[in-house]
């Protein structure tokens, strides 16, 4: 009968891991000392480098890849992405930023608490040229 | 002209791209269509980061283009979940001839990264938008599963490992 280990399942993760990891480190120490890890990892190892040959990488069709190129060009020119179309609204932004500044303060002088204070003022200013005259 | 280099950019990653979506969507139109598609949903979403990057420097623009390709991954990974179901009928022929075809979307997805994307795991997590830990136990089924599908098993356990070594040198990990 072979012979068993109860860490043999958890010494496939090795491959995906980061040295880094204690859990890692640990295992690599236990590989180290037990001869059935060590032998199903590099068991393991092996076919899953055999395994890589049947993971497709499918090479593009040249026609495929013209009309690709074709279309993200047309994109890029549908969704106006080029600097001087970035430029004028970055200008036209700040514009409109500048413009929105100069109303709100506009409205703020005009505001009801701003034209009590003007009273107030103009009231205090007569009181003042009253008494000093 | 940083457009037109984000433009020849993404129209150079078209080999990389194909081959990701034709995993996803075994099928040459419905992948180059997914291609597609994802660049435009790119451009959409990213249209404000995209003009800041045409006015600012150069260096800043190196850093978009390297996210540029993970994000461009990410959203052909999204859509071809949504569309994997409604188009499984028209691949099911290539997913029962067995072998990689036949593993689950996410499995193909991060054994593809992985293997022949050649990503790191911080990568492939944000592309697949999942943890760490689901993403490890997807890579370790996955390659258990590839395992097992491979012709000639019996080939590959009855080899010695002593014969084998100078390969195992190299490794995988």
């Amino acid at each position: 009968m072979p012979k068993q280990c109860i860490h043999t399942k958890n010494i496939y993760s090795l491959l995906d891991m980061s040295p880094k990891d204690e859990v890692h480190k640990n295992l690599t120490k236990h590989i180290e000392s037990c001869s059935v890890c060590a032998q199903e990892l590099k068991k393991f190892r092996l076919k899953s480098l055999a395994a890589q040959v049947y993971i497709p990488k499918v090479v593009m069709d040249r026609d495929l890849r013209q009309s690709f190129e074709r279309e993200v060009g047309e994109l890029f020119k549908i969704l106006q992405l080029d600097e001087r179309e970035a430029l004028k609204r970055n200008v036209k932004h700040k514009i409109k930023t500048l413009d929105q500044m100069g109303v709100d303060f506009i409205k703020t002088l005009s505001s009801k608490s701003m034209i009590k204070v003007y009273i107030i003022a103009a009231a205090m200013f007569l009181a003042l040229k009253y008494f000093f005259k | 002209m940083k457009t037109d280099e984000l433009q020849k950019y993404i129209q150079n990653l078209s080999p990389d791209l194909y081959s990701f979506a034709y995993v996803l969507i075994p099928d040459d139109l419905q992948a180059s269509q997914l291609m597609i598609d994802c660049v435009q949903s790119y451009l959409v979403q990213k249209r404000s980061t995209i003009e800041r990057m045409a006015l600012t420097k150069n260096k800043v623009v190196r850093n978009h283009f390297d996210e540029t390709k993970a994000h461009l991954f990410q959203i052909i990974f999204e859509l071809a979940k949504k569309r994997y179901k409604q188009l499984k009928m028209s691949f099911s022929e290539v997913e029962q001839n067995g072998g990689f075809f036949s593993l689950e979307l996410e499995e193909k997805a991060v054994l593809f990264l992985k293997e022949k994307a050649s990503m790191d795991i911080d990568q492939i997590e944000f592309i697949m938008n999942v943890t760490r830990s689901e993403l490890l136990a997807r890579l370790y089924s996955a390659r258990i599963k590839m395992t097992e599908l491979m012709p000639n098993q019996q080939f590959f356990n009855e080899i010695s490992s002593e014969n084998r070594q100078g390969l195992t040198r190299g490794g995988v990990a």
